[in-house]
């Protein structure tokens, strides 16, 4: 079928084998999507049956992702077409770098869900269906440079994590978060599709790089300034919403309470690192597009915009943390609180004194792999205690230390990984971003050091609170039971965020191989820009 | 606070929208800005001016029958706040789901013609990826007015079909 | 008045953004909030239609955003209209000011 479409002359110059391959992890997960539409249809409703299948395609699209990952290792493709301008999907080092640790976390939430639905469980395929949306989604999320397929992209990964959140439907806290996400989440993406639709009329394009440098041009002249700072507010609303940045993140600890432990697992680590590395590849296109002598002038204020973000959303996820009882809505804050540390990444290479871009992103990439480790142990215990007492208040876990010891020691470990305690991996992920801000070495780059420090200090208390909760407190509540293949999760994090630690270098080396070559993909380089002159605004005829 | 910077970002969206047009088009856009306001202004004069001039004139003479809905001169029975069956909400988004991919298939035919075999095979897989899905609501009873048939997910239970016959939403 | 140009499909887009807005942050009804949202979306659509047709010929980009846009509103008012059947089972109101269990 494909050599009949290449021969076609509408595909002519395509070839349409070559893309297929380089997107194909991303169209076999939509294909399991489909074999599990199809189940409940051919051969039942069957937990184990569903769960075999979603394994199947989660394998099969790792193993593509890691051949693509050779393939596109020397630089990426863009566009997937023809034209890379008019593109709208990109393969590079970075996306199939999200894909490969988003399809491992993937597996993950998918053994801690399989583990944690009873035998009567009927709902699997709904819930993979689910799934499998909204990895698909962050998957397109991470791997495009055009709006309407970011537009597109983020719904995608929305839409079925509203559903996800409210997916016990018996669950009153369940469905009163599962409205609220969903209403905060409306409103955000409406915004940004109209920011999206103003930028197009600024511009022409709705390629990123295009975009940009109507918007760069305006920025500097001073033409249609208001309405463009307007239209890149609407847009950023609707990512920072994603990240749960500071004035948008009041859903993230209503919907990660009242969701069930597997789903909160689940976004609290890809929905935001999608969204983290779709933010950074604007900002990239953007700072890319701001020649050297107005660089000051224009990116600075934007480098202290995210800094101050950053800082006021990791020190309000921190002190709003302070005070819960609740471990999953502390887990929630602590989210919030990472999200802002990770944004100190994207201010690094935003910001006019840096010309370590790669530097910036790759601190990002390692944190979000370091990142997901510790979550998906630290929510992984949560979880058995959860399943175990029926509640995930702080006092269940008194005596953990003694009650399950195996469940208690990898929860030290992920939490003292989360503070960025050494000797475990979460020290390498902050260490790396303070080393790029303070190469800074301005006002910005020690403000941010400072906040974050200070931070931390603050996130070892609770941190702190959960561990003597578990180890200096006993309050004779009998032995925990959990499943044996859970207690493997949770140490096989915990054991993984020692190796990363130990093979700090090896990580590095990793990571900036993945971020290399990028840039082009990321501008649609190949196209010269002018040659479809955009018609702005001003010149339209009426 | 959520509120505050919704109004302060809608009002600055309308003003730059505005600042624009005049810096375009000066006197055409004053003269809309301004039909623009005398309309909105004769609009609110009317409404609010004629109630005024009502609430003034008309004698005050309370009556319950007054109060009451007008419904061709017959009496009201009962709120018109009734819940409908939830079935109906159920059917009508099966429909939104499958009707607004109609949208989608629209400038597809256009150039079908021209594209020629590959907008064939694209419409197979776009068919695809609907024909399953609507499988599935089918195979699962959510097409069923009444659920009682056999491929439905849950058996009824006695409760469920006495309060079916009664007419009222199966749980 | 002179012959209808971009400018004035602008305004409409805006002031319908507006309403849309004024809706979201004045209505405690979920639904309510979910019309409003509708409002916004398609101000969106007038607005890369319009931009479309007077930014020279032979653009579809905004034209088919705008298809998109639809699908994109209907998918999301389906799921929408799911969520509040659930939350109505629930808590017997979708006004969002009940739903006020989860708080810290």
């Amino acid at each position: 079928m494909t050599m009949w479409l290449a021969q076609s002359n509408a595909w002519a110059g395509i070839d349409v084998t070559r893309h297929l391959f380089l997107f194909s992890p991303m169209l076999t997960l939509v294909c399991t999507m489909l074999a599990v539409v199809a189940c409940p249809i051919i051969v039942g409703r069957s937990a184990k049956t569903i769960g075999a299948v979603v394994v199947m395609g989660i394998i099969a699209s790792f193993i593509l992702a890691v051949r693509v990952a050779g393939e596109v290792a020397g630089g990426g493709i863009s566009g997937l077409s023809t034209q890379p301008a008019s593109g709208m999907l990109l393969v590079d080092n970075l996306s199939i770098a999200f894909q490969l640790i988003l399809l491992i976390f993937m597996g993950g939430v998918t053994y801690l869900w399989w583990m944690g639905s009873s035998d009567s469980e009927e709902n699997a395929p709904e819930f993979f269906i689910l799934l499998l949306g909204s990895a698909v989604g962050m998957g397109l999320m991470v791997s495009t440079s055009n709006l309407l397929m970011i537009a597109l992209a983020i719904e995608t990964a929305s839409l079925p994590s509203y559903a996800m959140v409210g997916f016990d439907k018996r669950d009153r806290r369940g469905a009163e978060a599962s409205l609220k996400y969903l209403i905060f989440g409306a409103i955000s993406a409406a915004i940004m599709l109209y920011g999206i639709s103003l930028l197009y009329g600024l511009s022409g394009s709705l390629s990123v790089a295009i975009v940009a440098q109507h918007c760069i041009q305006s920025l500097a002249s001073g033409h249609n300034l208001v309405i463009t700072l307007v239209a890149l507010m609407c847009l950023l609303s609707g990512i920072a919403f994603k990240i749960s940045a500071f004035p948008f993140h009041f859903w993230c600890p209503d919907a990660f309470e009242g969701a069930k432990i597997e789903v909160t697992a689940w976004l609290s680590v890809a929905s935001k690192s999608a969204a983290l590395i779709l933010l950074a590849r604007l900002a990239m296109v953007f700072c890319a597009g701001v020649s050297a002598p107005e660089a000051i002038g224009m990116l600075s204020p934007l480098a202290w915009g995210i800094g101050i973000m950053a800082a006021i959303t990791c020190t309000l996820g921190n002190f709003a943390a302070y005070k819960q009882t609740s471990a999953k809505r502390l887990l929630a804050y602590s989210s919030i609180a990472h999200a802002g540390y990770m944004l100190m990444a994207i201010a690094v290479f935003v910001h006019p004194h840096s010309d370590h871009g790669q530097e910036g992103m790759s601190a990002l990439l390692t944190y979000i792999a370091i990142y997901m480790f510790m979550n998906l142990g630290a929510f992984g215990v949560v979880a058995m205690v959860v399943w175990d007492t029926g509640s995930d208040n702080l006092a269940s876990f008194t005596g953990l230390l003694r009650r399950a010891p195996l469940l208690a020691v990898p929860m030290i470990i992920c939490l003292m990984s989360l503070v960025g305690l050494p000797p475990f991996a979460g020290f390498i992920g902050k260490w790396w971003i303070l080393v790029a801000l303070g190469r800074l070495n301005d006002s910005l780059g020690w403000f941010l050091v400072i906040t974050a420090v200070v931070n931390t200090l603050i996130s070892l208390y609770y941190y702190m609170r959960i561990v003597v909760q578990m180890s200096l407190r006993d309050d004779g509540q009998p032995a925990l039971s959990f499943p044996l293949g859970g207690m493997a999760l949770v140490n096989i994090c915990a054991i993984a965020l020692f190796a990363m630690f130990g093979f700090a270098q090896p990580l590095k080396t990793t990571s900036e191989q993945f971020t290399r070559n990028i840039f082009d993909t990321t501008m649609a380089k190949t196209v010269v820009v002018d040659a479809a002159p955009a018609q702005p605004i001003e010149s339209v005829q009426r | 606070m959520m509120i505050y910077q919704m109004t302060a970002l809608a009002t600055t969206i309308l003003a730059s929208a505005e600042t624009t047009n005049v810096a375009l088009h000066t006197n055409s856009n004053l003269e809309l800005v301004l039909g623009i306001i005398m309309f909105t202004a004769a609009g609110f004069g009317i409404v609010f001016g004629g109630l005024t001039v009502g609430s003034v004139v008309r004698p005050k003479l309370f009556h319950p029958e007054k109060g009451t809905a007008y419904e061709c001169g017959e009496p009201a029975i009962g709120d018109s706040w009734v819940q409908f069956d939830l079935r109906f909400y159920t059917v009508a988004l099966v429909f939104i789901v499958f009707d607004v991919e109609i949208a989608l298939l629209w400038p597809w035919a256009v150039v079908f013609k021209e594209m020629g075999a590959p907008a064939f095979w694209a419409f197979i897989v776009f068919f695809l990826l609907i024909a399953i899905p609507f499988a599935y609501e089918w195979k699962s009873g959510y097409l069923t007015w009444v659920r009682a048939s056999s491929g439905q997910r849950h058996k009824p239970l006695l409760k469920d079909k006495v309060e079916m016959a009664a007419g009222s939403t199966p749980a | 008045m002179e012959h209808i140009g971009l400018t004035h499909y602008l305004v409409v887009a805006a002031v319908l953004f507006c309403c849309g807005i004024f809706t979201m942050t004045t209505k405690r009804n979920a639904i309510g909030i979910l019309i409003g949202v509708e409002l916004v979306l398609n101000s969106t659509g007038i607005n890369l239609v319009a931009f479309d047709r007077y930014m020279g010929p032979g653009r579809l980009d905004g034209q088919v955003v705008a298809i998109f846009l639809i699908v994109l509103a209907a998918a999301e008012t389906a799921l929408a209209v799911g969520i509040c059947i659930n939350v109505y089972k629930n808590l017997s109101t979708v006004d969002v000011d009940a739903a006020s269990q989860l708080r810290g």
